[in-house]
């Protein structure tokens, strides 16, 4: 449908861009020096905090992305989701409270620091940079994806262009990145993250209840999935439409891959009072849960008005959120959700752009001893370098948003959550292991993700690629420490020491 | 070893150990978990249970409330319950095996002037 006939909707994104620039002009003036510009002057309460992890771990991937991959494999996609329930306290036990003492005993602003106060290893804190740097290009990827699927859709560049619609509407999206990545800088803040935050909450939420409604409540949705010889009640199934393995690769990427997504991690730097992270675990899992009904509810909501006749079969999976919104939704809850899902794509990216920018200006050359003059300008050319990559990305990689998401989330798990989730809490991780476990889990994943995809090893795609990386990685934590660090532990700075054991 | 047999030990070892194992070295303050391992070990029956579900229950099944059994567990039973669960455990057991007043101030107290992360004073 032309934009012109849906101006709310052009009104909403204009509305929440006005909005997100306000609230950063007012947090830029707040800005006064590193500490403020890195981890928001360490001073947000637990809600802020909370809201801020979610809107930052929760993208384009969630809105659109998973009711796409929900069409095309049925409720399976919910392995994805499956381990919500534990992953916020497993937060919280290995890695939240660590990362928020290290802060307050160093200068810690980013993973790589961590690493490099942890282990005192540049090899170990260089390595892990190169995995933010990849995971980031992934995932920035994801959201530019994202951003494609819905300016394709909502601007009709699809009907006007034909196959050129997606390139171009990939090239629109990625102006918009860029132009708030490197002139916006750090607007794009903390700040910025809770209102998109609450916004995605309320679009999710909204969205969920009125598409149950436009499917004819609950129980008639899945039985018109069921009845329908499209879908059946195999697309109900837990397995019905995925091999046992994959849908497990889905929880075990997911579920402990969680332990290593810099972009949610480093939100934990940012509490003001380190003892108010015991709220934090309800906090996180109650808003991704809510935030979650989407999925749930566009993922069952499409098929079924497409098994009642009311909507065509999709072109493509991914369009399935904004088929919905611009065929079924009233405009002001279209206009929501649409200012929701640029929340979603645009919170979680300036979390990506803000990272690539710090692995090249500060972890990189800390790792290599050095220092470099001219941050900014390196770090608005990182940002461009960064994007430009994931747009290319984004083009070329001729698969579902989930598909490209769950790469990039593998990346950051399989490389960096062993050394963080077991290396913070045991002592005997040394320097050596948690260098060849960030090396493991970078190549692995993206190897294999490569083989995968040019069918030189074909069974080996959806999550396993990122599953077996995850899980070698752990493996070789595992083993190179007890050939390293068995007999005598590694010896820890006297403050490092007090975290470990706090 | 059977191929039928690796979504089992996938799901054994993955789907339930591992968790239970990071939580358990996370949560663990010099080496005991304290009343902390009842809500863990209950988390990790019931994450086993809906696993045998999903596993064992041929095409998921029968229906509860118009999905199949175990597609119903994994939504209403797999993802509210261990949030409530292990959210309320964490709360109730941070002030003493996570982080308590005496804690944090024995961290902050081994701060040194303030220093860069490499180690270096400023």
């Amino acid at each position: 449908m032309p934009i012109l006939d849906r101006p709310l909707i052009v009104l909403s994104a204009l509305v929440y861009f006005l909005a997100c620039g306000a609230l950063g002009i007012w947090s830029l003036r707040r800005t006064r020096n590193a500490r403020d510009f890195w981890v928001a002057g360490q001073g947000l309460g637990v809600l802020f905090t909370g809201l801020a992890t979610m809107a930052a771990a929760f993208s384009g991937f969630v809105f659109l992305g998973g009711p796409g991959l929900t069409y095309r494999i049925g409720l399976t996609s919910l392995f994805i989701n499956l381990s919500v329930g534990i992953t916020p306290a497993l937060l919280g036990w290995t890695v939240a409270k660590r990362l928020r003492l290290l802060a307050e005993v160093r200068d810690v602003y980013t993973i790589p620091d961590a690493i490099l106060v942890r282990y005192g290893s540049r090899k170990a804190s260089g390595a892990a940079a190169v995995a933010v740097l990849v995971g980031s290009v992934g995932y920035l990827g994801a959201q530019l994806l994202a951003l494609g699927t819905l300016l394709e859709a909502v601007l009709g560049l699809r009907a006007s262009l034909g196959a050129w619609g997606f390139p171009v509407a990939v090239a629109i999206g990625l102006a918009v990145l860029l132009f708030y990545g490197v002139a916006g800088g750090m607007m794009a803040g903390v700040y910025t993250d809770v209102f998109q935050g609450t916004l995605m909450l309320l679009a999710a939420v909204a969205v969920f209840a009125y598409a149950m409604s436009a499917g004819g409540g609950w129980g008639h949705v899945v039985h018109s999935i069921a009845a329908s010889p499209r879908f059946g009640r195999q697309f109900l199934e837990p397995l019905g439409r995925t091999p046992a393995l994959t849908a497990l690769g889905f929880f075990f990427v997911f579920g402990l891959g969680v332990l290593g997504q810099p972009h949610m991690l480093h939100k934990f730097y940012m509490i003001r009072d380190p003892r108010r992270l015991k709220w934090l675990p309800l906090v996180l899992g109650g808003s991704q849960v809510l935030c979650l009904l989407i999925w749930l509810g566009l993922g069952l909501a499409v098929p079924a008005l497409i098994a009642q006749g009311r909507l065509a079969p999709l072109v493509k999976p991914d369009d399935a959120t904004p088929a919905f919104l611009l065929g079924f939704a009233p405009e002001p809850l279209a206009g929501l959700a649409v200012a929701g899902i640029l929340a979603a794509i645009m919170s979680t990216a300036d979390s990506f752009t803000n990272l690539g920018a710090a692995v090249v200006v500060r972890d990189l050359p800390k790792a290599l001893g050095r220092q470099l003059s001219r941050e900014l300008l390196w770090g608005r050319i990182a940002t461009v370098g960064v994007t430009l990559a994931a747009a290319l990305l984004a083009v070329f990689y001729n698969d579902l948003i989930a598909l490209l998401g769950t790469f990039a989330f593998g990346t950051f798990g399989a490389a960096l959550a062993p050394s963080l989730a077991v290396g913070l809490n045991w002592k005997r991780v040394t320097a050596t292991a948690a260098t060849a476990s960030i090396v493991t889990g970078t190549v692995l994943c993206l190897g294999l993700e490569i083989l995968g995809r040019q069918k030189i090893l074909p069974h080996v795609s959806g999550p396993l690629p990122a599953a077996i990386a995850l899980a070698a990685s752990f493996t070789v934590l595992l083993a190179v420490t007890l050939l390293t660090g068995w007999r005598r532990s590694p010896i820890l700075d006297d403050d490092v020491l007090a975290v470990m054991e706090a | 070893m059977s191929w039928k047999a690796a979504p089992w030990i996938g799901a054994l070892a993955g789907g339930v150990m591992l968790p239970l194992a990071l939580m358990a070295l996370g949560a663990a303050r010099r080496g005991r978990l304290g009343r902390l391992w009842l809500p863990l070990v209950a988390i990790a029956l019931v994450f086993a249970a809906g696993w045998w579900a999903i596993l064992a229950l041929p095409h998921g099944g029968p229906d509860v409330a118009g999905l199949p059994l175990a597609t119903w567990l994994m939504i209403f039973v797999l993802i509210p319950l261990p949030l409530v669960v292990t959210g309320l455990a964490y709360a109730l057991t941070f002030d003493r095996l996570g982080l308590s007043t005496e804690d944090l101030e024995r961290v902050r107290s081994a701060r040194r002037p303030r220093t860069r992360v490499d180690g270096a004073e400023t």
